[in-house]
């Protein structure tokens, strides 16, 4: 099964013999540590292969904890891989393409939570712990285990964590969640999710309609503005090249025509287009997308370039796409200044 | 030998002459690509790489003036050389394209494509 073959179905629960998707609340590093390594240990005998996505300290933790055992188990890095969380899915699914065909099970711990996480990231985390069960119920059995903290996340966080996941694990005990599947967490209601406020407020410095024959402005205004922001040279190309995407995506399937906008959002400049499209698939930008034809490009290439890219659509609001790129405070003084050029026209 | 315009590859008149997408062949299986080649440019792009599949032979594409390709531009691209199945060369593509070229998996999708200086 390739990523574009993902079901697009989904079912109410994980059931033996399918996807089990479980989160793990421990309390502090050293029970994380304890279970963590306990879960890997139960793998490896029973030879099914194992991979880990946590962030430091604990992923080396874990590794002195098992010692020579560490070698057959295949770390990634969460901080990287989950920098934006859009990008997890594809990584598991790789995972799974390779084992699919075993005899064998195989299993996986993955931690897209801690606790610096941005209000905008954790929703967009909660989401893809939904979109795993999206992903991977209808796929070969395999086990999952998400672990949760729960002496640094708030109990808001963790009660989304029973809402996520169809199994929980606390304290050695397994049990089913009361609170899956959510109705937050259906397909239809991650798309309508509202964005978190920002904490502090926020300077609009570009906006414009857009047309087809306004591409080359576009592409124009969003280096100038995020040259302008301190965003990093080469991810200035990546933010213009992804922008173009999602006008392009508002040309073809929004109607011909939106509206692209930027602020800044603390460390970060936000690009959002807007238009009267609407997407369906929940997985969209997170499906390979087949390098000879079909759609969906645009977003993968957004979520592979983008620290964080947030998509919302609905029947009524139409589709907005909001990507963002961390831009340095080098120089406060003109990063606070909008683009000169702050064109509205019309195409 | 005298650069020839194939059909579509006209400037844009949207597009200033830095922007504007421009497609021509030097003759010999070598095309050059300069400019933009963003939507706007797309069909021009399109049919270039079509009337270069069809003769054939192996193919050299210069991107050294090229400032911007899009996905659907790469796309176009790695169609024509699995079209074409014989050796493909870019040449002097720009880092974006560079890295596009591999975000989209391209590299296994037309594996006859080498890059070049």
């Amino acid at each position: 099964m390739s990523i574009d073959q993902l079901p697009e179905s989904r079912s109410a629960a994980s059931q033996p013999g399918r996807f089990r998707h479980e989160a793990m609340l421990y309390r502090g590093a050293d029970e994380f540590v304890d279970r963590a390594a306990t879960f890997v240990r139960d793998a490896l005998a029973a030879e099914e292969p194992i991979m880990v996505a946590v962030i430091e300290p604990r992923a080396s933790m874990l590794r002195d904890e098992l010692g020579a055992d560490a070698r057959l188990v295949n770390f990634i890095d969460m901080a990287a891989i989950g920098r934006n969380p859009a990008r997890i899915i594809p990584a598991w699914q790789e995972w799974v393409v390779r084992h699919q065909g075993s005899v064998h099970g195989f299993r996986g711990i993955g931690e897209p939570i801690w606790s610096s996480r941005s209000p905008a990231e954790l929703i967009e985390c909660q989401q893809h712990e939904a979109l795993l069960n999206v992903a991977f119920d209808e796929g070969p059995p395999w086990w999952l285990l998400c672990p949760y903290d729960t002496t640094s996340l708030d109990s808001d966080v963790i009660a989304r964590a029973h809402q996520t996941h169809p199994g929980m694990m606390d304290g050695g005990r397994a049990y089913r969640s009361a609170s899956y599947p959510h109705p937050e967490f259906s397909r239809s209601a991650m798309f309508s999710a509202a964005f978190p406020e920002s904490t502090e407020p926020t300077l609009q410095l570009y906006r414009t309609d857009f047309g087809l024959a306004d591409l080359p402005r576009i592409r124009q205004a969003v280096a100038t503005c995020a040259t302008a922001q301190h965003v990093a040279a080469p991810r200035v190309d990546d933010l213009v090249l992804v922008a173009n995407e999602l006008a392009c995506n508002s040309i073809k399937h929004g109607g011909g025509t939106g509206t692209l906008r930027m602020w800044r959002e603390g460390g970060q400049l936000v690009c959002e287009v807007h238009d009267r499209g609407l997407i369906t698939d929940p997985l969209v930008g997170r499906r390979k997308p087949n390098p000879e034809r079909g759609g969906g490009a645009g977003l993968w290439i957004a979520n592979l370039l983008c620290d964080l890219v947030q998509i919302r659509s609905t029947p009524q609001t139409g589709t907005t796409v909001r990507v963002h790129m961390e831009a340095s405070n080098a120089d406060p003084g003109s990063s606070a200044e909008p683009v000169s050029e702050n064109h509205n026209s019309k195409a | 030998m005298q650069p020839v315009n194939p059909p579509g590859s006209t400037e844009s008149d949207v597009c200033d002459s830095v922007s504007g997408f421009r497609v021509w062949t030097s003759g010999e299986g070598r095309w050059h690509l300069a400019g933009e080649a963003d939507l706007i440019a797309e069909s021009a792009l399109r049919a270039a790489m079509d009337t270069a599949c069809a003769s054939r032979a192996a193919l050299v594409l210069d991107c050294g003036e090229l400032n911007f390709i899009d996905v659907a531009g790469l796309r176009a691209i790695a169609q024509a050389a699995l079209a074409l199945g014989s050796p493909v060369v870019v040449n002097g593509a720009n880092e974006m394209l560079r890295r596009a070229w591999s975000l989209l998996d391209l590299h296994a999708a037309a594996p006859n494509v080498e890059f070049s200086t």
